[in-house]
């Protein structure tokens, strides 16, 4: 049996089916490994193992009675603190919200309940998702559990450090302009941004309502798969939510390559932001693997990256200003003083800068949705960079809008950051595979068929008590 | 710019009251200003002169179908 920090999902899974690992020991595991390490990572704002524990054991007497609900029937997961979690707060890591107790379970809490997964606690996020990382909120920043001096990304931090730490085997985190994304390339795990209305956002405090999406993180391309086919579902309380035939999104991972299409979306970081080298490499090496493993790669182009991150950024300010102004207005110091600059942007757009970008965003979309006519996926980068200090203020707020994730906020595209080495400093580097809508199976495909032959994910972090 | 200077400020402190903004702080009247500016370029960024007026925002109202919730 591996190290049980580093079990995947799917080799706990069928471990906990035929009894040969036990929930609780499991759990009580995690726990221990939790309270040894996460004091100088703090992936948890609110470790919760009393809950745990009783999960645990709610799961192993179901499963010895015969009673076995899926493949994360007994599995430990984290929450980032803007989902709901009846009973317990939702801060946002805000002392705006530091007293807002859930009333009732977000849906997609919901259904990780109803499958029966153990909840191991809140996890750490840049403040209302936008501002990070800050050290002036009521609870510290999430750190690189690669090295703690270095940013672990945003805005699900803690998602990417808890499960990148063997702390969660999976985390729930949100993504807007990069959120699920960038912790997942900065940690060295997968995360996946689903098509716009899969996953429902009820029960999460919104930063944007039109860019908001759920997505799960995870250690391996396959377990993503196994968690999205627990989250997605209609909801018809979420008016983006879409009512699709239910799909298995594990169905195409042992496919191969072979005959794959691939689109390489290299102006995004080759000409229109030039990404550090060693980013740059690690994609393009990848897109060699990928070729050497059958696909056919053929350069794309689409947009300029800035239209895409000017309309994501036009819109983002837009959405969050108008949920923001209240507090802003009468308890600005309560915020974090980088989450008060990013939402003061917002403050400056008219309603025709808003429509506008609306307008446009129709437009980038149906352009680059126009791509898939030739191509099953888009490979292009996540992050520009690797993690930058994380008490380098102006190095995280310059590599902040160097990225090429946004783009697929505004087309609502499924988009998915796959590990893909490493630098000299030893920090995780990244690629991002972008589908059709609702194409999410042949992006898990393509993250497999890397991922298995790339091998960057047997390697984790070593940490320190 | 960490400090404004009285000009600066006077306009910072006016267009923070159009805004409502009553209760910045002087560092925050430079994150205000910061925030014209970069909100400036980012709409300078987007290139709308190709929208034409029948060019529909990506969210518009829609009714559910007959039958259907709201």
């Amino acid at each position: 049996m591996s190290d049980l920090a580093y079990l995947s999902i799917a080799e706990a899974s069928a471990l906990i089916r035929g009894k040969k690992l036990s929930p609780v020991e499991w759990t009580q595991a995690l726990i221990a490994r939790v309270e040894r390490y996460d004091g100088r990572l703090n992936a948890f704002l609110r470790f919760t193992p009393d809950i745990a524990l009783k999960d645990a054991q709610r799961a192993e007497a179901e499963i010895i009675a015969g009673n076995w609900r899926g493949p994360l029937h007994g599995v430990p997961y984290g929450l980032k603190d803007i989902i709901d979690y009846a009973g317990l707060p939702t801060t946002a890591h805000s002392a705006i919200l530091k007293d807002n107790i859930a009333t009732a379970d977000a849906f997609v809490t919901q259904k990780l309940r109803a499958a029966g997964g153990v909840f191991m606690g809140k996890l750490s996020t840049h403040e209302f998702a936008i501002g990070g990382p800050c050290f002036d909120l009521p609870w510290p920043p999430a750190r690189n559990p690669w090295n703690r001096d270095y940013f672990c990304g945003g805005s699900s931090s803690g998602a990417g450090v808890a499960t990148a730490a063997g702390f969660v085997p999976f985390a729930i985190g949100t993504d807007t302009g990069g959120s699920v994304r960038n912790p997942s390339t900065m940690c060295g795990v997968t995360g996946i941004k689903p098509t716009y209305g899969l996953v429902s956002r009820r029960g999460v405090f919104p930063l944007a309502f039109s860019l908001d999406h759920v997505g799960p993180l995870t250690r391996t391309v396959q377990d993503n798969a196994t968690v999205l086919n627990v989250l997605a579902g209609h909801d018809g309380l979420d008016p983006g939510s879409v009512a699709r035939p239910g799909t298995d999104y594990t169905a195409l991972l042992k496919k191969g390559l072979q005959g794959v299409r691939i689109g390489w979306l290299k102006h995004f970081y080759h000409d229109d932001i030039k990404a550090d080298p060693q980013m740059g490499a690690a994609v393009d090496d990848a897109i060699k693997v990928m070729q050497n493993l059958g696909a056919q790669v053929t350069e794309v182009k689409t947009l300029p990256l800035s239209q895409f991150q000017a309309c994501n950024r036009i819109i983002m300010g837009s959405e969050s200003y108008a949920i923001h102004q209240k507090w802003l207005r009468e308890r600005p110091q309560d915020y974090g003083d980088i989450t008060r600059q990013r939402f003061l942007y917002g403050a400056m757009y008219s309603a025709s800068d808003y429509i506008n970008a609306l307008r446009m965003r129709t437009k980038f979309t149906a352009d680059f949705h126009a791509l898939f006519a030739d191509v099953d996926v888009i490979v292009t980068a996540s992050a520009h960079d690797p993690a930058c200090r994380i008490d380098d203020q102006e190095a995280c707020e310059f590599i902040y809008s160097r990225q090429a994730r946004a783009p697929f906020n505004v087309t609502g595209s499924p988009a998915i950051a796959v590990p893909a080495g490493f630098s000299k400093e030893g920090l995780p580097l990244g690629i991002q595979i972008v589908g059709a809508p609702y194409n999410e199976a042949t992006v898990y495909r393509v993250g497999a068929a890397y991922e298995t032959e790339a091998a960057w994910t047997a390697q984790h972090p070593v940490l320190q008590a | 710019m960490d400090k404004l200077s009285a000009e600066d400020a006077l306009e910072a402190r006016r267009l923070a009251g159009q805004l409502g903004l009553n209760k910045l702080s002087e560092a925050d009247l430079v994150k205000l200003l910061n925030a014209a500016h970069v909100a400036n370029t980012r709409r300078s960024a987007l290139d709308t002169s190709g929208l034409l007026p029948s060019d529909e925002p990506a969210l518009v109202f829609r009714l559910p179908a007959t039958g259907q919730m709201l």
